[in-house]
């Protein structure tokens, strides 16, 4: 649940905000103080589990889904999650 | 006495066991380390009677928002015999956690897996026994809504509450502190004792949102949605107020009337003419405040809301607002109190104080009362629903505006981010519980507030002895000359005046009061009331009822969760000062055209 190390790998990595409705992708890290990251992943958005995009609005938030759960997340809040799409 | 909290993430089913498991006993209280009041019961399990607590829903014992450094302080103050976790069987991976979290605690829970119903559909299986030898406590299947395993859960609870002994305050305090390694071993669980399809597919759910959630039609559908409920509020309402009306009357004919030959006319003139009509007049109102919160019910139970905030959080987050605070906006249409206590999962300060500043403006169901009474009396029927629909316009105008306005200053960098929970249809036994409330509620009300309001304005409307009755001799009369220069701008004449202050403590007493102060009911105050107003007062004076503050009961509350007087201070500072701009501004350009 580190995610300063990540630092050196961010290049290839893009966030969650990039992603396209149905495109799925890795969780890698959180990028926020503490205390949103500490929200953020009591909200089921961890290291290593897998985001699928389910709905975008144009300018509104995203649907996303996160193992069992379906949350609704604003475009800048998931540019906070970092993710991989490396297979 | 043993006590049992119920501990629970939000959207678990929480509330609906705690409901089922406590019938409609439950009342609000106070307890110890706990700044907010808390909703309890006392109810009967085994040979003994127990205090059973719902604490808010949290995500996490560590968490940062409100909701959660309540359910510590709690934990931290007061002793609890047993905790009560409710889990989501549909989400066991994302709430395992949190069970360890509290077993860590040394609390010992009996763990409810609640809407095992859903989770059977959608596939999964879960080893509740595994489960209950691997963490060594009771784990229990159920569905909370439908009933199914309440009963053997309510048994073991009962067994569990008379068999363990809690951990003592202090090691429990010292146990609060951060702990590691408990997602790793949550995962673990859920591979061992949960097996669940790869892909959770809820077609039903995904079907409607597909819809409702559409880029173009969302916002449309949701309006459309929101007007049929006002629609069918009305449509249904209005025969049942007439009713209700015409009961109050027979009544007085049958019983009340009958005794005017033995008491003193000033008596009598203040039972019945003053105190039955005047709460008579608002007791007519209730089926449709509740047929309100009916349909509120529907709405909450569906989880439209979450879909609400999905589709509107765009336009909130101009004003530094978010989704939820539409959602809360929306609550306040029938009580602003519980709407600024929902804000409570706000974790920011700031975003949480813009949040509260914003509710008030929600023309919540005591303030549609006076609306539709006035409506009714000056306007034609094809008119009122056009006026009642401005002053939504208005509220929500002015809620906006306000954000717009202390949004610069209450900047917050809160992450938006929010459970979206599957569409469900909402259950007969919950929504007449919530209907209930509101008449238990309103009965409260009316035996406080609204008896006191309507007493003293008899009182101010009918004193010093020798006075016209309402006339500019009375108190009243007095307090509406001292008034004029402030009211007299705005078109509201006097006698209205002294109505407006007691206003100030519900808005509900205002029709009471209309009565008290009139000695008249039915079509002859309609009659008064077009002597005292024209069409362009009517609206001044509601736009002022609307913004000027909403109800004693709610500045409590903003003090009560700000913890601040300058804020309520400023929030009341602000809709004063709004809604007499707002009045002036339309009666004067309104008369300025002629009108």
């Amino acid at each position: 649940m580190i995610e300063s190390s990540a630092g050196i790998k961010l290049k290839k990595m893009t966030n969650l905000s990039c992603l396209r409705q149905g495109e799925c992708a890795c969780i890698t890290g959180i990028h926020a103080p503490d205390d949103i990251r500490q929200r953020l992943q009591s909200m089921g958005l961890r290291t290593g589990r897998e985001a699928e995009v389910i709905r975008c609005s144009r300018q509104g938030p995203m649907q996303i889904r996160v193992g069992s759960l379906n949350l609704i997340m604003r475009r800048s809040d998931a540019a906070r999650v970092s993710i991989t799409t490396g297979k | 006495m043993k006590r049992l909290a119920i501990v629970g993430m939000p959207n678990t089913g929480k509330s609906t066991f705690f409901n089922r498991l406590t019938g409609s006993s439950s009342r609000v209280g106070n307890w110890p380390g706990v700044t907010v009041e808390l909703l309890s019961a006392r109810i009967v399990l085994g040979n003994d009677a127990v205090d059973v607590i719902d604490l808010p829903g949290i995500y996490d014992l560590h968490g940062f928002a409100e909701d959660e450094q309540i359910v510590r302080d709690f934990l931290e103050n007061n002793r609890v015999d047993l905790i009560t976790l409710v889990l989501n069987a549909t989400q066991l991976d994302h709430q395992l956690p949190l069970a360890l979290q509290i077993i860590k605690l040394g609390l010992q829970p009996v763990i409810l897996v609640n809407m095992i119903d859903e989770a059977e559909k959608l596939g999964i299986r879960i080893d509740a026994d595994g489960l209950e030898r691997d963490l060594n406590c009771p784990v229990q299947l159920l569905s909370a809504r439908h009933g199914t395993g309440f009963n053997e859960t309510r048994d073991v609870i009962s067994a569990t509450l008379y068999r363990t002994q809690p951990p003592p305050l202090d090691t429990l305090r010292e146990n609060l502190h951060a702990d590691d390694e408990i997602v790793e071993r949550a995962d673990a669980l859920v591979g061992r004792y949960i097996t669940s399809p790869s892909k959770l597919v809820r077609k039903m759910t995904e079907r409607i949102d597909h819809v409702l959630l559409h880029p173009v039609l969302g916002l449309p559908l949701f309006f459309l949605a929101m007007f049929l409920v006002f629609q069918a509020v009305y449509t249904l309402g209005a025969p049942l107020q007439d009713a209700v009306a015409w009961l109050l009357d027979l009544l007085k004919a049958q019983a009340l009337e009958p005794l005017a030959g033995s008491m003193s006319p000033a008596l009598y003139g203040f039972l019945v003419d003053g105190l039955y009509d005047g709460i008579g007049t608002v007791a007519s109102f209730v089926p449709v405040i509740i047929l309100f919160f009916f349909f509120m019910a529907i709405v909450e139970d569906s989880g439209y809301l979450a879909r609400a905030a999905y589709l509107t959080d765009a336009l909130m987050a101009r004003m530094g607002l978010d989704g939820r605070g539409f959602v809360m906006i929306l609550m306040g249409f029938g009580c602003n109190v519980p709407a600024l206590m929902g804000t409570r999962v706000m974790r920011s300060r700031a975003l949480r104080w813009l949040s509260m500043l914003v509710i008030p403006f929600s023309l919540c169901s005591a303030r549609l009362q006076v609306f539709i009474f006035i409506t009714t009396a000056l306007f034609t029927a094809s008119q009122a629903p056009f006026v009642l629909f401005f002053m939504y316009l208005a509220s929500f105008s002015a809620a906006f505006l306000t954000a717009l306005v202390f949004g610069r200053r209450l900047k917050s960098d809160e992450p938006f981010v929010l459970e979206m929970p599957p569409y469900r249809a909402p259950i007969l036994r919950q929504v007449l519980l919530r209907g209930w409330h509101e008449i238990a509620h309103f009965l409260r009300r009316a035996s406080t507030f609204i008896i006191t309001g309507v007493v003293l304005v008899w009182i101010l409307t009918h004193y010093p002895e020798g006075s016209t009755p309402g006339g500019a001799d009375t108190w009243a009369g007095l307090l509406g000359e001292w008034l004029k220069p402030a009211l007299d701008p705005i078109g509201i004449s006097a006698a209205m005046s002294v109505v407006l202050v007691f206003g100030f403590v519900a808005k509900e007493i205002v029709i009471g009061a209309m009565v008290a102060m009139t000695g008249l009911e039915g079509d002859a105050l309609n009659g008064y009331l077009a002597t005292q107003m024209d069409l362009v007062q009517a609206i001044s004076f509601m736009l002022f009822v609307l913004l000027y503050t909403p109800c004693l009961s709610t500045i409590a509350t903003q003090l009560s969760e700000s913890r601040s007087w300058k804020f309520a201070g400023i929030s009341l500072a602000w809709s004063l000062g709004l809604a007499w701009l707002v009045s002036f501004t339309f009666y004067q350009s309104a008369r300025l055209l002629g009108y």
